[in-house]
């Protein structure tokens, strides 16, 4: 293999990275801006779909029919479980630090739900062998279609920008008592957006775990949410170029070949861009000016 | 007293004291830091290193103490700038950054294989570890509900709400927050300094995120923002919770990742209903 094809190879792994981790930093940014917290509940919703894709694995030996109805019920699921769980948060906070409170609830239930699926499943990474029975082909279709996933999520959001409901959801996440006293109904908005990105999160999961197996303590949601802060909060084209950013440094860690690497220049990195633009990298001009110590 | 409890009492002692370091920060400024547990790491692996290259136990304790704060206030440093979630992800991240540093570092640190802490390396034998680590433990929530009384700890609270007026008082409000990190950071080196003294290896995993995270939320459920400080309630909470997790690892025919998830999903419950009350007592 010449340098070129090895350079070309490195960049297609660098852009499936990087689509894996904007999948989840996306819809996470949408919910941050809407909710006001950062919801670690799409982490959960995220573990749910890759084990849902585990378990249509297991009802059918069709791979085409098992993959279609892992993706949907994961859907379905990650959708409803997310709307759930923020109905729970709301019911929760700490008089002086709600957000911080609501961080912590969903950042422990996490924790939970990661154990509970440990201590069902295993620790070990499921679906990995039934993707290989599946052949190299369907793997390369699960990888390429979290990479036109997020392609189409960005264009979605792009388009939605200017339409009634778009305009309705960026007054009720910018300054919800007006948009209130205006008749738009944030809460149902809040639910809204809490269901689209649990979905998302879930499909995200499920694809991932038919590419490489469901992992039940990967660092990809954790390097999803330094990918959004790295590229700024509150943007979803920022998160998704925070996350190609991590990503080409992750592959970079490969390279200097040591263990536990990637860990270390990925936060070294966060570290880095947040010590110099503590708005991350792309900042939308709407709501930052709260995340800053002036 | 049995050698078992003794053991589990020894284990639990230290995650008393890590829950005791979120005070300073969280409990008086409300802000929520993710690495008190690598700052634990930097104290634990200091002493051991030092005592191993020679140092007087005494000094290599007290060497690795002062680099514990140092770690804290260059994460403060580094999260200064930021507010809010974004800088409880900077703590995350810092956090993440001297873990994996501590792994990377085989050579010197072991590694994920871990460091081994040869019996009486830091000559604590002779005065008896449980005596020892009750007294640090009393001495320490001692210290903090004295500290909570002074001028400095009501500036500290003032913070949550009226950092604005703080400032135009002419205080500054990065150095109440460096102390802040800095009482939080030599707490937290206290609870590795401890940890160190118990355990036969020191691994990473003994100092990870979710350490930090399941301490954090035993915090908050045990009434730790609270002021003046329920320090007893706090540090005894802790201590039961660690205690009834040895006591279920070694009598329980269980797994440990199902012992860890009924943990954590009875954790996650009753944090629920403590912070569901906070909420209801507020509006």
């Amino acid at each position: 293999m010449n340098s070129l094809d090895l350079w070309l190879a490195r960049s297609v792994l660098v852009i499936q990275y990087a689509a894996a981790l904007a999948a989840l930093a996306i819809p996470l940014s949408l919910s941050l801006r809407v909710n006001k917290f950062l919801n670690f509940h799409l982490a959960s919703t995220y573990i749910a779909g890759g084990y849902l894709a585990y378990v249509g694995s297991k009802l059918s030996t069709d791979v085409a029919l098992a993959f279609s109805f892992s993706v949907l019920a994961a859907s379905i699921v990650g959708g409803s479980l997310s709307v759930l769980l923020l109905m729970l948060n709301e019911n929760i906070g700490i008089e002086t630090a709600p957000a911080d409170a609501h961080l912590v609830f969903s950042l422990f239930l996490f924790l939970a739900v990661q154990a509970l699926a440990v201590a069902v499943f295993g620790p070990r990474t499921l679906l990995a062998a039934t993707a290989e029975q599946a052949g190299a082909e369907t793997l390369g279709v699960a990888r390429w279609a979290v990479v036109s996933f997020v392609i189409l999520g960005l264009g979605c959001l792009k388009l939605l920008r200017n339409t009634l409901f778009g305009l309705r959801w960026v007054a009720a996440a910018d300054n919800p008592s007006l948009a209130a006293d205006q008749g738009i109904p944030v809460t149902r908005l809040r639910r809204q957006t809490a269901m689209a990105a649990g979905a998302a999160t879930a499909f995200a999961g499920c694809l991932q775990a038919w590419d490489t197996g469901v992992q039940p303590y990967s660092n990809l949601f954790l390097n999803a949410v330094f990918g959004l802060l790295a590229g700024g909060a509150f943007s979803p084209l920022g998160a998704a170029a925070g996350c190609l950013i991590l990503a080409t440094v992750r592959q970079t860690s490969f390279g200097l070949n040591v263990y536990r690497g990637e860990e270390v220049l990925i936060a070294l990195c966060l570290i880095c861009i947040l010590v110099v633009r503590p708005r991350g990298l792309f900042p939308t001009k709407s709501r930052t000016g709260d995340l800053i110590s002036e | 007293m049995q050698n078992w409890i003794i053991d589990s009492i020894i284990i639990a002692i230290p995650s008393g004291m890590l829950a005791l370091s979120y005070y300073p920060i969280t409990g008086l400024t409300r802000t929520v830091p993710l690495c008190n547990a690598a700052w634990a790491a930097v104290a634990a692996y200091g002493a051991v290193l030092l005592a191993k290259l020679g140092v007087v136990p005494p000094f290599a304790i007290a060497i690795s103490l002062v680099a514990s704060m140092g770690a804290a206030l260059l994460t403060y440093l580094v999260a200064f700038r930021a507010k809010g979630f974004v800088q409880v992800m900077v703590t995350a991240a810092s956090g993440s950054l001297i873990i994996g540093s501590i792994s990377v570092m085989d050579k010197v640190t072991g590694g994920e294989q871990g460091l081994l802490v040869s019996p009486g390396l830091l000559k604590l034998e002779r005065f008896g570890t449980l005596a020892v680590f009750i007294t640090l433990l009393t001495l320490s929530s001692l210290a903090i509900v004295a500290c909570s009384h002074t001028v400095l700890a009501a500036r500290l609270v003032a913070l949550r709400r009226l950092e604005v007026l703080i400032s135009l008082a002419g205080f500054s409000t990065r150095y109440l927050r460096a102390i802040s990190f800095g009482a939080s950071g030599l707490l937290a080196g206290i609870s590795g300094v401890l940890v160190a003294l118990s355990s036969p290896a020191l691994t990473p995993m003994l100092f990870n995120l979710q350490i930090s995270i399941s301490v954090l939320a035993v915090f908050i459920l045990s009434g730790g923002l609270s002021f003046p400080p329920r320090i007893i309630r706090l540090a005894s909470i802790q201590i039961l919770v660690s205690f009834i997790l040895q006591i279920l690892q070694r009598s329980i025919a269980l797994s440990p990742s199902v012992i860890f998830s009924i943990y954590y999903a009875l954790l996650a419950g009753l944090l629920f209903v403590s912070l569901y009350r906070r909420e209801r007592e507020s509006a």
